[in-house]
């Protein structure tokens, strides 16, 4: 049988050169680079582009996903924590985003690179400097808006979330909000859907929001990208997303709920 | 001293040969196996052989590369100390690390019988690391023929290590996919 060990033995078949160049890195350092800036950019762009391809040439498509409208008898057992309250309940949904496939994915996080308003300090939680699972911007670009509500709606917000959460008859909602037409496209190797909401706060205030979700068939990862942005601003930034694994898997057990909403919060 | 009159000693069968090797290279070969060990006393020991299985293999072979030669040596006599050490306890270290990181690599049941010999690994290895870009290649052949630990290797080429494990972890699922693209799973 082969073991671990029959790879690490053939490692012997790296070239002199390389193995050379490896050597020269552990005994010293790295040779300072230079960037260009928008070269830098637009690599950025294509490296995601042609590692998302690359993973999609030589594996399965191991993850779906449909969208319907919720029929309206229909209600999601949703749970969620407001500060330190766990709030449950049967919830209506406008969306329902279901996935297939398997049970488990590699965890990844994000780094944007354009973004129009800055991102909160305190909210985002980073991984690491740049790296992102959730990042969000509360800058109100309309300065129309009530005062009461400003600082209090997101401009821009976006979130990983795992089709394995929700393979096993679960689904990502839309909860509150009833999207218009939903568009889909395809961007290299992800589906990627775009819709329009409208609807009214319980203070009678309408809210409009704009959503992107890229999502990946072959890692089984989503990105909801979604706020009061305009939909070109959206698009901008989640065209501009790097996004690379963490290193972590994530599994379907490793969720106490198999719903999850996306709406973009008031308040 | 050159490397080819380092090679020229051994082929004179100069004394001097593992001096002069010792003095230019122990320190590298240490480190190679010092990384797969873990142990100081294996290492040195897994050096020591080095020379000798050098003073045995040359003549016949001049090599081109002497440190990848002698460092290729090291690290087979490294491994397979480590492996006969370690067959029936798990120890933590770079060695155990890398051979889970590899285990994603190749299907568990997979029978060496079946329709591949060791060369033909190596040589797809080879053509693997060849077809990466300059920053993959060091990465790679760091982690896994080197055996240098992830945060090492970051710091090196000023990395985090999230984005270290996150480069090892594609190239890992290209190696897997390029594998199975040669047939050799």
């Amino acid at each position: 049988m082969v073991d671990a060990y029959f790879l690490l033995y053939a490692m012997n078949g790296i070239k002199e050169e390389q193995i050379s160049a490896a050597r020269a890195l552990l005994e010293g350092g790295a040779k300072p680079r230079r960037f260009n800036p928008g070269a830098r950019r637009a690599l950025l762009i294509a490296a995601v582009l042609v590692g998302l391809l690359a993973v999609t040439a030589c594996s399965a498509i191991l993850f779906s996903m449909s969208q319907r409208r919720a029929e309206p008898e229909e209600r999601f057992a949703v749970s969620f924590r407001s500060g330190e309250q766990l709030i449950t309940g049967q919830w209506q949904a406008g969306l329902v985003l279901e996935f297939q496939g398997a049970e488990e994915c590699a965890a990844v996080h994000f780094k944007p690179g354009w973004l129009p308003f800055p991102v909160e300090k305190n909210h985002p939680y980073p991984i690491e400097e740049g790296w992102y699972t959730t990042l969000v911007s509360e800058h109100v670009p309309d300065a129309e808006r009530p005062e009461d509500l400003r600082g209090k709606t997101q401009a821009f917000m976006a979130t990983v979330y795992y089709a394995p959460q929700f393979a096993d008859g679960g689904a990502l909602l839309i909860l509150d909000q009833s999207p218009g037409q939903v568009e889909e496209e395809t961007w290299g190797a992800l589906q990627v859907l775009k819709y329009h909401t409208a609807h009214t706060d319980p203070e009678s205030r309408e809210q409009e929001n704009n959503y992107l979700i890229l999502f990946s068939p072959a890692e089984g990862w989503i990105i909801a990208v979604r706020g009061r942005a305009d939909m070109e601003t959206l698009e901008h930034i989640a065209r501009e997303l790097e996004v690379e694994p963490t290193g972590e898997t994530v599994k379907s057990s490793d969720f106490q709920n198999k719903y999850a909403f996306m709406d973009v919060v008031v308040g | 001293m050159e490397d080819q009159a380092i090679v020229e000693l051994y082929w004179q069968r100069s004394d001097r040969a593992i001096a002069e090797t010792e003095q230019k290279y122990g320190r590298y070969c240490h480190k190679i196996a010092w990384n797969i060990c873990m142990n100081c006393q294996d290492a040195e020991e897994c050096v020591n052989d080095t020379w000798f299985r050098a003073w045995n293999l040359m003549p016949d072979k001049r090599p081109a590369a002497l440190p990848g030669f002698l460092g290729g040596i090291t690290r087979n006599l490294a491994i397979d100390r480590y492996k006969t050490k370690n067959r029936k306890k798990r120890g933590g270290g770079e060695t155990e690390l890398a051979l889970e990181e590899l285990s994603d690599c190749i299907p568990a049941a997979l029978d060496t019988e079946r329709s591949f010999e060791q060369r033909e690994f190596q040589r797809a290895i080879g053509s693997f690391v060849e077809s990466l870009s300059e920053t993959e290649q060091q990465v790679f052949t760091a982690r896994y023929y080197f055996l240098a630990p992830v945060a090492e290797i970051g710091e090196k080429l000023h990395f985090s290590q999230s984005k270290t494990k996150s480069m090892l972890l594609r190239l890992r699922r290209r190696l897997s996919c390029y594998l199975q693209e040669e047939g050799l799973w």
